[in-house]
């Protein structure tokens, strides 16, 4: 077998606060191959944007630092990398699409000047070539009527056609790796499944890698191969995503999963962690999850957990996991 | 039977748009022509996507807006038209929370006042008396006193939805309009507030005219539901039918659309994925909102807005399927 295109490993993220550097992620390991997708789990504050933001390092440095760790694009390591090296990668190699697609693209510019620009930049081609090309991406994502819309504004789009016109940007330069953050948490659920279907079909054509940053456990189920739970900067759980839904093996993990409206019965109340995820200053000892978490223990509140490797890719953190037996989605 | 506490009838809500400074302005018809009803202690859940003139009909109700067509009824008095003190003196029956509690809370107080400000400006209590109240509205909400002289930003997302909803039932009111109310909330914390909902709903018999655009939500707490399209309701009943037995087709395809969190049953189950975009709200299309995306789309459906007509098991659709 290849080496995974993206290898995160041991990565840990600091930022500096009114309480001193703080570590919001810490000890983070993950791998994305060739036409595969990884969702990246969690709640808000669980470190699933920083993570992603620290791949390409574009974490605003200060107040944040890599304070550890590797990250391997294709074996070549990208800590360390200058900024002029950092920028050939981006938006050529590796592709990013955000939440917000009215932020990321520039009002001022038309979709296909933005898109064209991408293109000149990283190819060093004519203009007239790159419009060709920015024409063909907008096709590929399914813009109606691609030559009329070449020349419109983002404000001209809707939500859901800008964020296809932001992803046709990533796409631009053939990236083997697209980073999605949330890229379609915005969007109406309609539109969600138009957007979720054009990444499946894009990545068949494609086989780029995709990285794909969520709290929607609905979205993963529908689109990813293999989840990373993440909570309180750690990870806590990493299955493929049939085994992930099927037997968990993190209390918190089942915890969203219960949580999950769909699956709690009319009338009944519905399942929620009690409590609230903790400030990344004031972590708890032991299992970050440990006060929150149903099945603790004294021992859980003592000592650190290490993430248990479970064999066939699956690993969790939890110290008993083996005596528990966690429900999964029906 | 009992009245219901609220009834809308042909309720429609225009805008004034103006696209320049010499432009001619425009009408947007955010709602037109909506009616429902909620029943006292009842739940019914308004969904649509953007643009659907859901949360219009939410500040139509709250009387935030003023409608240009159709009635508002609460408890007996039609309140589509009060202005001034007759409307001051309705709004303890009617109360609202909103979708952001970050925007939604007076930074500036504490939460003791809050709490207790919709007691002083109605003058229910003042004084220890106030903060008597106010101490268990905070405990009825699962909070407690010691919360009191604490500002807005010292509590989390949650927190201060629970806050919100504090303030809200204060009065309380006998509907409370909720706006998107959990949606930017994580989902533990979600389900914290929907419990809480419920709780209340129980114990005071409130009932909730609840806004939102995430249909599992929905499901778990309405007893009944109206889908909104383009300003429109387009179906109506109670939430199991609507569910099982979707009547119209852009039902069918909303439901379709969320994705199920089971991989299995997500990946091998048969999803209608609609073509295009919701067209604008400016220029609407003829006839049936729905017909320029509609799989089962007909000519007829393109001259007149079909009426609503009963469904079997429950509530009303407005579609020609099966009538022509």
């Amino acid at each position: 077998m290849s080496a995974p295109l993206l290898e995160v490993e041991d990565l840990a993220v600091e930022f500096l606060t009114d309480h001193g550097w703080v570590r919001v992620v810490d000890g983070v390991s993950f791998s994305v191959g060739a036409g595969e997708t990884l969702g990246l789990v969690g709640e808000s504050g669980s470190g699933k944007t920083v993570t992603s933001l620290s791949v390409m390092q574009l974490i605003p440095r200060p107040p944040g630092r890599i304070a550890g760790g590797s990250i391997r694009f294709e074996g070549r390591e990208l800590l360390g990398l200058s900024d002029q090296e950092l920028e050939a990668l981006r938006g050529e190699a590796i592709a990013m699409v955000f939440q917000e697609s009215m932020t990321s693209l520039n009002p001022a510019f038309t979709i296909g000047d933005q898109i064209g620009e991408v293109v000149r930049r990283h190819r060093g081609v004519s203009r007239r070539e790159a419009r060709v090309r920015a024409l063909e991406v907008l096709e590929l994502v399914q813009i109606p009527d691609p030559e009329a819309r070449i020349d419109a504004y983002p404000h001209e789009f809707s939500g859901g056609m800008r964020q296809r016109a932001a992803i046709a940007m990533a796409l631009a330069c053939d990236p083997k790796l697209l980073i999605a953050d949330e890229p379609t948490t915005a969007l109406d659920v309609t539109v969600q499944a138009q957007v979720l279907d054009l990444l499946r079909s894009l990545q068949q054509r494609l086989g780029m890698g995709i990285l794909f940053v969520t709290h929607n456990l609905g979205v993963v189920a529908d689109l990813c191969d293999r989840v990373t739970v993440m909570y309180a900067g750690r990870m806590v759980e990493t299955a493929n995503v049939f085994d992930l839904f099927e037997s968990p093996q993190h209390p918190y993990t089942e915890g969203l999963l219960q949580a999950m409206p769909q699956l709690g019965e009319r009338g009944k109340r519905l399942a929620a962690i009690p409590g609230t995820p903790p400030m990344p200053w004031q972590m708890p000892d032991g299992c970050r999850f440990h006060p929150r978490c149903p099945y603790a223990e004294a021992a859980c509140a003592e000592q650190d957990v290490k993430l248990d490797d479970l064999g066939e890719g699956r690993s969790t953190r939890c110290r008993r996991h083996a005596e528990l037996k966690l429900e999964g989605a029906e | 039977m009992t009245a219901p506490l609220l009834t809308v009838t042909d309720l429609e809500v225009t805008f004034k748009i103006r696209r320049g400074l010499l432009r001619p302005t425009r009408k947007l018809r955010a709602v037109n022509g909506v009616s429902f009803h909620i029943e006292p202690g009842e739940t019914l859940a308004v969904v649509g996507e953007s643009g659907s003139g859901k949360s219009t009909v939410a500040r139509a109700v709250m009387r935030l807006l003023e409608p240009s067509r159709g009635s508002i009824h609460l408890d007996g008095d039609d309140i589509s038209a009060m202005k001034g003190e007759a409307l001051r003196r309705i709004r303890p029956k009617l109360q609202m929370v909103f979708q952001d509690p970050y925007s939604s809370l007076d930074p500036s107080m504490i939460i003791a006042d809050v709490v207790g400000e919709p007691l002083t400006v109605h003058g229910v209590a003042t004084g220890a008396e106030r903060d008597r109240r106010v101490q268990d509205l905070l405990e009825q909400v699962g909070l407690g006193r010691y919360h009191m002289n604490r500002y807005p930003h010292e509590f989390s997302g949650g927190q201060r939805q629970r806050i919100a909803i504090a303030r809200a039932i204060a009065l309380e009111p006998k509907l409370l309009v909720l706006d998107e109310a959990v949606s930017a909330l994580d989902v533990s914390t979600q389900n914290q507030i929907l419990n809480l909902l419920e709780d209340l709903r129980r114990e005071l018999g409130i009932a909730y005219l609840f806004i939102s655009h995430d249909l599992g939500v929905v499901e778990h707490i309405a007893d009944r539901v109206a889908v909104t399209y383009l300003g429109r309701i387009v179906e109506e009943g109670p939430t199991e039918r609507v569910f099982a037995k979707p009547a119209h087709p852009y039902t069918e395809a909303l439901l379709s659309a969320v994705p199920v969190p089971n991989p299995r049953i997500q990946r091998s189950r048969q999803r209608i994925v609609l073509p295009g975009d919701v067209p604008s709200p400016l220029a609407p299309p003829s006839g049936c909102p729905f017909h320029t995306r509609c799989p089962h789309v007909m000519d007829v459906c393109r001259g007149e807005m079909p009426s609503h007509e009963s469904v079997a098991d429950g509530g009303s659709v407005a579609c020609y399927l099966g009538r022509v």
